[in-house]
């Protein structure tokens, strides 16, 4: 009895005790993609020895994410050696072996443990556009000097506060000062890239194992002074952590050396390029090493997305998924290649649709008409109508006899088909097959006199067919003369400038539609609900307002859906409603008139005396 | 145990009969024409819930403060049978049996998917804040607690009044009978009778034509079955004879015994998301809803929302739900009427509309709980999701825990349980219906009943039309909004009797006490 006694006593400390004993790892990783891929393989590794943990969590900065292992709000993350030295106010060294050998000595005493390294160094590097270097002479950051004040550097935040090795001490060291520095934040430092792509910077901070740059052929200066110290990557533990988890240090440093600068950067590449999760990369790239099992690659269904060859190869596919990644908590994103993306969304077999505008309408009746059950959430861009013929072979529109489109129900076949009843051309269109390089084939080998293309501005696959000046493209003069722009108020006149694509010498005339993701629309057809003790719901619910709200904040451009198209409500504008009348609706007031009878004669009922 | 000569044959009452003839027709009206029937019959409702949102609302939650007034009122301590009458069931099985015949497989569906809803949209305020978190669950428990249960219970009442308390046979026009005398009272009798077996009848062809694909989606999410008509054949083939089983062996066997499971597994799987997930957090919503809940009891009971204009959420959620519980009404009604003999007013209250109530409100803090957790603390993702499809959302939601593949199958498994213990309650009430008020129907009928409710489900689930299981499921809950309201009549009519009357005051010159009368009209009854 008293021992029972003294158990139940004993039972509240005990599980105070069991409770303090495991908390879970703590993961972190700074805000990139190469730092999320690195923390995602502690993560799979770490559970995989059935370390628990508590998921991964981003910081902003070096900083930031230093003061939290010295603080033990993170337990392990992955680091690197040169970052580790200039943290401390330490001389940056050159060579990498022995920076791991002080990093290790310089950390142990405040509990943090260097482990082994991953294999790849990654540092800085300040990269251009081939061109460019080659307009401005430059192969050494040396080389730039004479000219900085004139250039325009794009960095991320934290490069820019960073004490020993960041943009301060850079120009200092080399003596320069750049005209015009474009900060954008380290989350979304894929930016760099675009700024730098499409001119608005001439210089870009880089690390030199991002994907982009051997996929864009950009030139990396070389580093003539040595100013940027080595960066090996290494896993960064607390010693704390490393004896309360015995199975975490062994799991770890399975990596050592494994990861070649080759494998990182195609790493970082489908991330950064290819839009996928950093948790899906990092989980296939271990199971191939065989460091995990198959089976721990998620197999949790990706968000899909329906689209059409030629929207999920060109220029904006990435730029899509990423963003949809971004506000779809935690989802990896996939195009699903689909001959009708809408109905596939109706269907509930795809979650979003990205699509032209044209879309959205039925397109079989002399005056299109809107289809009712989906919205647009967000404009990626415009779809801009590339005519493009054989310079030889055809000189105006009325000569085109055999039009080449995409296959069946593909923005382009659906446009082509608009084009010829619109301008009243004596043109046959040819369905084809793929992606835009298959349906310019078609011109070029012989097939069609002329192609009809939807997509962005500037896409390169077009740029690749025009450049050897084999072919035309063609204004579509007499768009506006008709009815035409009232009857598909989807498809807006645009012109492309002059010299967009080789040996395109004059601005083209030509119709644009806006390419939309879309999702399924609220359903108006009954009030009543999809809840209820046994009810299902099976109607499609549509995408939730702080949902859109994120995914029009991670599109950049901030472009507004084009009018002519359904609004998601959370898009759509409050209007002002007329004045209601006195009495909406006479047959609701005579229901509830009959209805306040009802409850009368029923009071009646109960106080009538009994008649027998 | 009832005096009445136990009947073997099919009973071919008029009720019967009728019924079976309309039945027929809905049905190949349904099957022959899906899109008219679903029109007319949603366009009905929705123009019901809509023009009139303001009547729903007080009826249900008269029923709600009536109950209150019934438990703790004078009429509480009045026995449902005779005075030294036992109850016929522990108060175990009987709860199990009230909730799992009342609650459908909706209650694990919508678990962690309802209070999500609200949390991100919110009726008038902002989404996704804390407020409209506290605000979610409180939404929630006014959809699947004291309303619902006093809807139930009401419609329990009446009926068990008359058949234990009077002796008299357990039909719904028994109550209504007491309100009209003569041939009015009889032919308004037999129009609630019939109005009452359609609504059962269609009432339960349309749930269990939802809860099939329910469980369908369940099985394809946690075991990979394809979605298809043959899946869900399949599974009505074994719904059915699993709920003929149960029905003909009768309340005290198979009903009892796979309520019992149907208990059993809810409460596991409670208990481990509960347990295996943040503990701290759950009991802690589940204590802050308990008050959030009671104090707004008032205003949650009466709101409706004519300055925001927000008509169509309160048509699409609230009313929604009061209009299932109603369209249930009927069968849980008799039910639960069945099995309550020999417990008081107010033990019955207690049981029928407390107990559950709390449960459900356990339930909703747990599942709604951790659901929110997830999304607040625990990374997100589960929002979306939820989103997309409630039925994924709920095994994606179960992904979460330890053990998922025990979870997912008790799941599925908790899904099929409720509808069986709703098919054979069911299948129950409609013989006790159309025989005149047997309280253990001869199987026969039972037979027929739900031979003709699994046909009904077969057509609906060819259809594969959620809107025409839908229309058929809650349409008849309207005209027996108006049934369960002359029954309401008709009890308090007998029951206000049952208060002893004043001790007559001497009689002095012209004045006659009330006892006087009454007394008067009770000899009269005698005599009669």
């Amino acid at each position: 009895m008293k021992h029972k006694f003294l158990a139940l006593v004993a039972l509240p400390f005990l599980l105070l005790a069991c409770d303090d004993g495991i908390p879970d790892l703590k993961i972190g990783a700074k805000n990139f993609s190469e730092s999320r891929i690195l923390a995602e393989m502690i993560l799979a590794l770490a559970e995989e020895q059935g370390v628990p943990t508590s998921g991964i969590v981003d910081y902003p900065t070096a900083n930031a994410i230093m003061t939290a292992i010295k603080s033990g709000a993170v337990d392990i993350y992955p680091e690197y050696n040169g970052t580790g030295l200039v943290m401390l106010g330490q001389n940056p060294i050159n060579d990498g072996a022995e920076a791991t050998a002080r990093v290790k000595e310089l950390y142990g005493p405040l509990g943090i443990t260097w482990l082994d390294g991953f294999g790849f160094d990654n540092t800085y590097g300040l990269a251009m556009r081939a061109d460019r270097a080659a307009e401005l002479n430059t192969q050494t950051i040396s080389d730039l000097v004479s000219s900085a004040g004139n250039l325009s550097i794009a960095v991320e935040d934290d490069f820019t506060v960073r004490p020993l090795d960041g943009l301060d001490p850079l120009t200092q060291r080399y003596g320069m000062s750049f005209g015009n520095v474009d900060v954008v934040l380290l989350n979304e430092r894929e930016q760099v890239y675009d700024k730098l792509l499409n001119g608005d910077a001439d210089v870009a901070e880089v690390f030199t194992t991002d994907g982009q740059l051997s996929e864009y052929g950009l030139v990396l200066l070389e580093d003539d002074l040595d100013f940027f110290p080595v960066y090996d990557a290494i896993p960064v533990a607390r010693a704390d952590a490393l004896s309360r988890y015995p199975d975490l240090g062994p799991a770890v440093s399975v990596l050592a050396g494994k990861i070649t600068p080759e494998l990182i950067q195609s790493l970082n590449g489908r991330v950064d390029l290819e839009g996928r999760s950093p948790r899906a990369v990092a989980r296939d790239a271990l199971a191939r090493m065989e460091l995990i099992g198959a089976g721990a690659v998620q197999t949790q269904d990706p968000l899909l997305i329906a689209t059409e060859t030629n929207f999920s190869e060109g220029p904006q596919g990435a730029l899509v998924l990423r963003a949809v990644q971004k506000a779809f908590t935690g989802r990896d994103a996939k195009y699903d290649l689909s001959a009708n993306p809408l109905a596939t969304v109706g269907a509930g077999d795809a979650r979003l649709a990205l699509v032209g505008a044209e879309a959205f309408y039925y397109l079989d009746s002399p005056a299109p008409t809107p289809i009712a059950k989906y919205e647009a959430v967000a404009a990626v861009g415009q779809s801009v109508l590339h005519l493009i013929g054989d310079r030889q072979s055809v000189s105006s529109l009325s000569e085109i006899k055999t039009l080449a489109v995409g296959g069946s129900d593909t923005s382009s076949a659906r446009i082509g088909a608009l084009l010829i009843d619109g301008l009243g051309l004596s043109a046959q269109a040819i369905p084809i097959e793929g992606g835009t390089a298959d349906i310019l084939a078609a011109v070029t080998n012989g097939g069609a006199d002329a192609a009809l293309v939807m997509t962005v501005e500037g896409d390169p696959a077009i740029a690749a067919a025009m450049a050897d000046r084999s072919k035309r493209m063609f204004s579509l003069e007499g768009w506006s003369d008709g009815a035409n722009l009232v009857r598909f108020p989807f498809l807006r006149e645009t012109r492309i400038a002059a010299n967009v694509y080789t040996g395109q010498l004059t601005p083209v005339e030509t119709l644009r539609t806006q390419l939309v993701l879309a999702g399924p629309a609220p359903q108006q057809d009954t009030i009543v609900g999809g809840q209820g003790p046994a009810a299902v719901a099976v109607e499609l619910q549509p995408i939730s307002g702080s949902t859109v709200a994120m995914l029009n904040a991670a599109i950049p451009g901030g472009l507004a859906v084009d009018p002519a198209l359904p609004l998601a409500a959370s898009l759509a504008p409050a209007l002002p409603k007329p004045p209601a009348p006195l009495n909406p609706s006479a047959g609701t007031s005579i229901l509830s008139l009959i209805l306040i009878g009802f409850f009368i004669w029923l009071g009646w009922l109960l106080v009538r005396p009994e008649y027998r | 145990m009832s005096d009445e000569p136990k009947q073997t044959g099919l009973n071919l009452n008029m009720v019967f009969v009728v019924s079976m003839a309309i039945c027929a027709g809905i049905g190949i009206w349904g099957i022959v024409d899906p899109d008219s029937m679903t029109g007319a019959m949603l366009g009905f409702v929705n123009y019901m819930l809509t023009g009139v949102s303001w009547a729903w609302l007080l009826v249900c939650s008269m029923f709600l403060f009536l109950s209150l007034y019934l438990a703790f009122g004078p009429y509480g301590g009045i026995r449902l049978g005779a005075d030294d009458d036992e109850p016929e069931f522990s108060t175990v099985s009987w709860i199990a049996m009230l909730f799992a015949g009342g609650m459908g497989s909706g209650l694990l569906l919508w678990g962690p998917a309802e209070p999500m809803y609200h949390f991100v949209s919110p009726p008038g305020m902002e989404g996704e804040t804390m407020a409209a978190a506290r605000q979610a669950l409180v939404i929630t428990n006014l959809h699947w607690g004291f309303h619902a249960w006093s809807i139930y219970a009401v419609c329990a009442l009446v009926i068990a009044y008359f058949t234990f308390r009077k002796g008299q046979p357990s039909m719904i026009s028994t109550p209504i009978k007491a309100v009209f005398s003569g041939a009015f009272g009889e032919g308004m009798g037999k129009t609630a009778d019939i109005l009452a077996v359609l609504s059962v009848v269609f009432g339960l062809a349309g749930s269990l034509a939802m809860g099939t694909l329910a469980v369908r989606s369940g099985t394809f999410y946690a075991f990979g079955f394809e979605e298809t008509v043959t899946t869900s054949m399949m599974i009505l083939g074994v719904l059915f004879v699993c709920y003929m089983l149960s029905a003909t062996t009768g309340v005290d066997k198979g009903i009892k015994i796979l309520s019992n499971l149907n208990m059993v597994i809810a409460i596991a799987i409670m208990l481990m998301v509960l347990f295996t997930g943040p503990t701290r957090f759950l009991l802690e919503v589940f204590i802050d809803s308990i008050g959030n809940y009671f104090s707004g009891m008032i205003t949650m009971s009466f709101r409706l929302f004519p300055f925001e204009d927000l008509g169509g959420w309160s048509a699409g959620w609230t009313l929604t739900y009061l209009i299932w519980w109603i369209a249930w009404g009927p069968f849980i009604g008799i039910f639960v009427a069945r099995i309550s003999k020999g417990r008081t007013i107010r033990e019955f209250c207690m049981g029928v509309i407390f107990v559950p109530t709390i449960f459900s409100m356990l339930w909703f803090a747990v599942f709604g709980g951790a659901g929110m957790y997830i999304e607040m603390f625990g990374g997100g993702g589960l929002k979306e999701i939820i989103f997309e499809d409630a039925t994924k959302a709920l095994f994606a939601f179960l992904e979460y825990f330890p053990a998922p593949q025990v979870l997912q199958t008790l799941g599925v498994a908790l899904m099929f349980v409720f509808l069986v213990t709703s098919a054979d309650s069911g299948t129950f009430v409609l013989s006790m219906m159309t025989t005149n008020g047997n309280l253990n129907p001869p199987i026969l009928q039972k037979m027929v009943w739900g031979t003709l409710i699994a046909a009904l489900t077969v057509g609906t689930l060819i259809s594969e039309s959620v809107a025409v299981a839908k229309a058929m499921a809650i349409t008849g809950a309207i005209p027996f909004t108006a049934i369960v309201l002359l029954q309401l009549v008709g009890f308090f009519r007998e029951i206000r009797k049952e208060l002893k009357p004043p001790k007559p005051i001497e009689a002095r010159g012209e004045g006659i006490g009330r006892g006087g009368i009454t007394a008067q009209v009770r000899l009269k009854e005698g005599q009669s």
